[in-house]
Protein backbone atom coordinates (compact mmCIF):
# COMPACT_ATOMS: atom_id res chain seq x y z
CA UNK A 1 0.00 0.00 0.00
CA UNK A 2 1.45 3.82 -0.92
CA UNK A 3 1.80 6.24 1.42
CA UNK A 4 0.60 8.36 -0.45
CA UNK A 5 -2.86 9.27 0.22
CA UNK A 6 -5.14 10.44 -2.42
CA UNK A 7 -7.76 13.17 -1.44
CA UNK A 8 -10.57 14.10 -3.88
CA UNK A 9 -9.70 17.12 -5.68
CA UNK A 10 -11.61 20.40 -4.71
CA UNK A 11 -14.67 21.55 -7.06
CA UNK A 12 -14.05 24.87 -7.05
CA UNK A 13 -12.27 27.56 -4.61
CA UNK A 14 -14.59 27.80 -2.35
CA UNK A 15 -14.62 24.20 -1.28
CA UNK A 16 -13.03 22.27 1.47
CA UNK A 17 -11.31 18.84 1.92
CA UNK A 18 -13.19 17.69 5.43
CA UNK A 19 -11.60 14.66 7.32
CA UNK A 20 -13.71 12.95 9.65
CA UNK A 21 -12.47 10.49 12.51
CA UNK A 22 -14.68 8.30 14.06
CA UNK A 23 -13.58 6.68 17.28
CA UNK A 24 -16.50 5.47 19.50
CA UNK A 25 -18.30 2.23 18.80
CA UNK A 26 -21.26 1.64 17.20
CA UNK A 27 -23.69 1.43 20.16
CA UNK A 28 -21.66 3.32 22.53
CA UNK A 29 -23.33 6.39 21.55
CA UNK A 30 -25.11 8.18 19.07
CA UNK A 31 -21.98 10.02 18.03
CA UNK A 32 -21.06 7.53 14.78
CA UNK A 33 -25.09 8.38 13.68
CA UNK A 34 -24.14 12.17 13.92
CA UNK A 35 -21.02 11.99 12.75
CA UNK A 36 -21.94 10.62 9.39
CA UNK A 37 -24.89 13.19 9.34
CA UNK A 38 -22.29 15.84 9.36
CA UNK A 39 -20.78 13.81 6.38
CA UNK A 40 -23.91 13.64 4.08
CA UNK A 41 -25.05 17.19 4.76
CA UNK A 42 -21.30 18.26 3.96
CA UNK A 43 -21.28 15.65 0.78
CA UNK A 44 -24.73 17.52 -0.01
CA UNK A 45 -23.22 20.76 0.08
CA UNK A 46 -20.81 19.04 -2.78
CA UNK A 47 -17.78 19.51 -0.15
CA UNK A 48 -15.01 16.43 -0.33
CA UNK A 49 -15.63 14.10 2.36
CA UNK A 50 -13.23 11.70 3.95
CA UNK A 51 -14.06 9.16 6.77
CA UNK A 52 -11.38 7.47 8.86
CA UNK A 53 -12.49 4.77 11.51
CA UNK A 54 -10.29 4.40 14.53
CA UNK A 55 -10.28 2.50 17.30
CA UNK A 56 -13.84 0.57 18.10
CA UNK A 57 -15.66 2.21 15.56
CA UNK A 58 -14.63 -0.15 12.90
CA UNK A 59 -16.41 -2.71 14.58
CA UNK A 60 -19.60 -1.06 13.12
CA UNK A 61 -18.78 -2.11 9.62
CA UNK A 62 -19.55 -5.64 10.66
CA UNK A 63 -22.66 -7.33 8.76
CA UNK A 64 -25.57 -8.86 10.19
CA UNK A 65 -26.45 -6.62 12.88
CA UNK A 66 -29.66 -7.30 15.16
CA UNK A 67 -29.44 -3.75 15.96
CA UNK A 68 -33.62 -3.40 16.23
CA UNK A 69 -33.40 -5.76 19.08
CA UNK A 70 -31.84 -3.73 20.86
CA UNK A 71 -34.25 -0.33 19.86
CA UNK A 72 -31.22 0.96 17.71
CA UNK A 73 -31.13 2.13 13.94
CA UNK A 74 -28.91 -0.30 11.93
CA UNK A 75 -25.14 1.10 10.91
CA UNK A 76 -24.92 -1.27 7.90
CA UNK A 77 -27.75 0.95 6.40
CA UNK A 78 -26.26 3.94 7.44
CA UNK A 79 -23.21 3.14 5.83
CA UNK A 80 -24.75 1.84 2.61
CA UNK A 81 -26.15 5.27 2.09
CA UNK A 82 -22.30 6.73 1.59
CA UNK A 83 -21.44 6.02 -1.74
CA UNK A 84 -24.74 7.29 -3.29
CA UNK A 85 -23.35 10.93 -1.80
CA UNK A 86 -20.09 10.31 -3.43
CA UNK A 87 -18.15 8.80 -0.10
CA UNK A 88 -16.92 5.34 -1.31
CA UNK A 89 -14.15 4.67 0.20
CA UNK A 90 -13.15 4.73 4.01
CA UNK A 91 -10.08 4.72 5.76
CA UNK A 92 -9.85 1.82 8.31
CA UNK A 93 -7.21 1.61 11.28
CA UNK A 94 -4.85 -0.84 9.90
CA UNK A 95 -5.51 -2.80 13.18
CA UNK A 96 -8.95 -3.60 12.48
CA UNK A 97 -7.72 -5.42 9.09
CA UNK A 98 -7.98 -8.66 10.63
CA UNK A 99 -11.44 -8.22 11.93
CA UNK A 100 -13.40 -7.26 8.70
CA UNK A 101 -11.63 -8.98 5.97
CA UNK A 102 -13.77 -11.70 6.23
CA UNK A 103 -16.96 -10.00 5.56
CA UNK A 104 -15.20 -7.94 3.04
CA UNK A 105 -18.06 -8.94 0.33
CA UNK A 106 -20.86 -8.14 2.82
CA UNK A 107 -19.45 -4.66 3.56
CA UNK A 108 -20.73 -2.07 1.16
CA UNK A 109 -17.94 0.51 1.24
CA UNK A 110 -14.45 -0.12 -0.20
CA UNK A 111 -11.84 0.05 2.49
CA UNK A 112 -8.79 1.64 2.56
CA UNK A 113 -6.36 0.81 5.71
CA UNK A 114 -3.91 2.95 6.67
CA UNK A 115 -1.21 2.78 9.31
CA UNK A 116 -0.29 5.19 11.65
CA UNK A 117 2.09 7.33 9.40
CA UNK A 118 -0.93 7.13 6.58
CA UNK A 119 -2.58 8.74 9.20
CA UNK A 120 -1.08 11.40 9.78
CA UNK A 121 -0.59 12.11 6.00
CA UNK A 122 -4.52 12.16 5.86
CA UNK A 123 -4.43 14.77 8.33
CA UNK A 124 -2.21 16.69 7.16
CA UNK A 125 -3.83 16.75 3.64
CA UNK A 126 -7.13 17.64 4.16
CA UNK A 127 -8.52 21.39 5.20
CA UNK A 128 -10.52 20.40 7.63
CA UNK A 129 -10.13 17.67 10.47
CA UNK A 130 -13.19 16.85 12.46
CA UNK A 131 -13.13 14.19 15.71
CA UNK A 132 -15.83 12.51 16.91
CA UNK B 1 -8.87 35.18 11.31
CA UNK B 2 -12.19 33.64 11.50
CA UNK B 3 -13.23 30.90 13.46
CA UNK B 4 -16.03 29.07 14.32
CA UNK B 5 -16.75 26.78 16.57
CA UNK B 6 -18.15 22.95 17.33
CA UNK B 7 -19.16 21.96 20.59
CA UNK B 8 -20.27 18.14 20.93
CA UNK B 9 -19.38 17.20 24.17
CA UNK B 10 -21.97 17.37 27.39
CA UNK B 11 -21.74 19.92 29.29
CA UNK B 12 -21.87 17.83 32.56
CA UNK B 13 -19.89 14.75 32.12
CA UNK B 14 -17.02 16.82 30.31
CA UNK B 15 -15.21 20.19 30.29
CA UNK B 16 -15.55 20.88 26.63
CA UNK B 17 -17.96 23.85 26.80
CA UNK B 18 -16.24 25.51 29.43
CA UNK B 19 -13.07 24.67 27.57
CA UNK B 20 -14.56 26.32 24.35
CA UNK B 21 -16.17 29.47 26.03
CA UNK B 22 -12.32 30.41 26.85
CA UNK B 23 -11.04 29.97 23.90
CA UNK B 24 -13.66 31.88 22.30
CA UNK B 25 -12.80 34.57 24.69
CA UNK B 26 -9.03 34.09 24.08
CA UNK B 27 -9.65 34.38 20.33
CA UNK B 28 -11.73 37.37 20.53
CA UNK B 29 -9.85 39.05 23.17
CA UNK B 30 -7.00 38.70 20.66
CA UNK B 31 -8.53 40.78 17.69
CA UNK B 32 -10.36 37.18 15.86
CA UNK B 33 -13.56 36.80 14.69
CA UNK B 34 -16.27 34.17 15.48
CA UNK B 35 -18.38 33.20 11.89
CA UNK B 36 -20.48 30.28 14.65
CA UNK B 37 -20.62 28.75 17.85
CA UNK B 38 -22.61 25.33 16.79
CA UNK B 39 -23.93 23.21 19.55
CA UNK B 40 -24.17 18.99 18.59
CA UNK B 41 -24.76 16.20 19.92
CA UNK B 42 -24.78 16.24 23.35
CA UNK B 43 -23.41 20.14 23.63
CA UNK B 44 -27.10 21.17 22.71
CA UNK B 45 -27.65 20.77 26.69
CA UNK B 46 -26.02 23.97 26.88
CA UNK B 47 -28.87 25.91 25.33
CA UNK B 48 -31.49 24.99 27.59
CA UNK B 49 -32.19 27.56 30.23
CA UNK B 50 -33.86 25.33 32.21
CA UNK B 51 -30.43 24.37 33.86
CA UNK B 52 -30.68 25.34 37.20
CA UNK B 53 -27.39 24.54 39.02
CA UNK B 54 -26.30 25.53 42.66
CA UNK B 55 -25.02 29.09 43.48
CA UNK B 56 -21.27 28.12 43.56
CA UNK B 57 -21.24 26.17 40.33
CA UNK B 58 -20.72 27.68 37.08
CA UNK B 59 -23.51 28.04 35.08
CA UNK B 60 -22.73 27.18 31.53
CA UNK B 61 -26.28 28.37 29.77
CA UNK B 62 -25.55 31.91 31.65
CA UNK B 63 -21.70 32.18 30.51
CA UNK B 64 -22.40 31.40 27.10
CA UNK B 65 -25.72 33.86 26.80
CA UNK B 66 -23.55 36.74 28.21
CA UNK B 67 -20.85 36.42 25.67
CA UNK B 68 -23.21 35.68 23.04
CA UNK B 69 -24.86 38.98 23.76
CA UNK B 70 -21.56 40.98 24.45
CA UNK B 71 -20.16 39.70 20.85
CA UNK B 72 -23.57 39.43 19.34
CA UNK B 73 -21.90 35.70 18.49
CA UNK B 74 -24.44 33.25 16.63
CA UNK B 75 -25.38 30.56 18.78
CA UNK B 76 -26.64 27.62 16.69
CA UNK B 77 -28.23 24.54 18.48
CA UNK B 78 -28.72 21.73 15.96
CA UNK B 79 -32.13 20.57 15.52
CA UNK B 80 -32.22 17.24 15.36
CA UNK B 81 -29.44 16.30 17.94
CA UNK B 82 -32.04 18.95 20.15
CA UNK B 83 -35.19 17.48 19.95
CA UNK B 84 -34.78 14.28 20.50
CA UNK B 85 -32.71 15.49 24.17
CA UNK B 86 -35.61 17.58 24.89
CA UNK B 87 -34.36 20.82 23.96
CA UNK B 88 -36.81 22.54 22.38
CA UNK B 89 -37.59 26.19 21.46
CA UNK B 90 -41.56 27.65 21.67
CA UNK B 91 -42.12 27.19 17.80
CA UNK B 92 -40.94 23.47 18.14
CA UNK B 93 -42.32 22.94 21.33
CA UNK B 94 -45.73 24.10 20.20
CA UNK B 95 -45.40 21.50 16.59
CA UNK B 96 -44.40 18.58 19.36
CA UNK B 97 -47.65 19.53 21.54
CA UNK B 98 -45.16 19.89 24.86
CA UNK B 99 -46.34 21.69 27.33
CA UNK B 100 -42.54 23.63 27.75
CA UNK B 101 -39.85 24.48 26.14
CA UNK B 102 -36.24 25.14 27.21
CA UNK B 103 -34.72 27.00 24.59
CA UNK B 104 -34.63 31.10 23.49
CA UNK B 105 -32.17 33.58 21.88
CA UNK B 106 -29.49 33.82 21.49
CA UNK B 107 -29.50 30.31 20.88
CA UNK B 108 -31.34 29.41 18.07
CA UNK B 109 -32.30 25.49 16.47
CA UNK B 110 -30.89 24.80 12.82
CA UNK B 111 -29.97 22.51 10.64
CA UNK B 112 -26.76 20.70 9.89
CA UNK B 113 -26.47 23.21 6.72
CA UNK B 114 -25.17 26.02 8.88
CA UNK B 115 -22.06 23.50 10.06
CA UNK B 116 -21.24 22.95 6.83
CA UNK B 117 -21.62 27.01 5.96
CA UNK B 118 -19.12 27.24 8.68
CA UNK B 119 -16.81 25.08 7.69
CA UNK B 120 -17.01 26.80 4.26
CA UNK B 121 -16.76 30.30 5.54
CA UNK B 122 -14.49 30.11 8.28
CA UNK B 123 -10.56 30.13 8.19
CA UNK B 124 -10.59 27.44 11.16
CA UNK B 125 -12.95 25.35 12.57
CA UNK B 126 -12.34 24.06 16.42
CA UNK B 127 -14.05 21.08 18.05
CA UNK B 128 -14.43 20.00 21.53
CA UNK B 129 -15.74 16.71 22.40
CA UNK B 130 -15.67 15.31 25.25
Amino acid sequence: MSSEIAVKPHHNSEDKSILLIISRSAFQSPTIKEALDVALTCAAFEQAISILLTDNAPLALLPNQASNEIAQKSMNNLFSALPMYDIDTLYIDSHAKAILEPYHKSIPNILNYVNQQQIAGLIQSHDIVQRF
Amino acid sequence: MLFSILIYGSPFNSPCAQTALRFTQAALNAGHGIHRVFFYGDGVFVGSHLNAPQRDELNIYQVWTDLANEYQLDLVVCIAAALKRGVLDEQEAKRHEKAHFNLAPPFQLSGLGQLADAMMTSDRIVTFGE
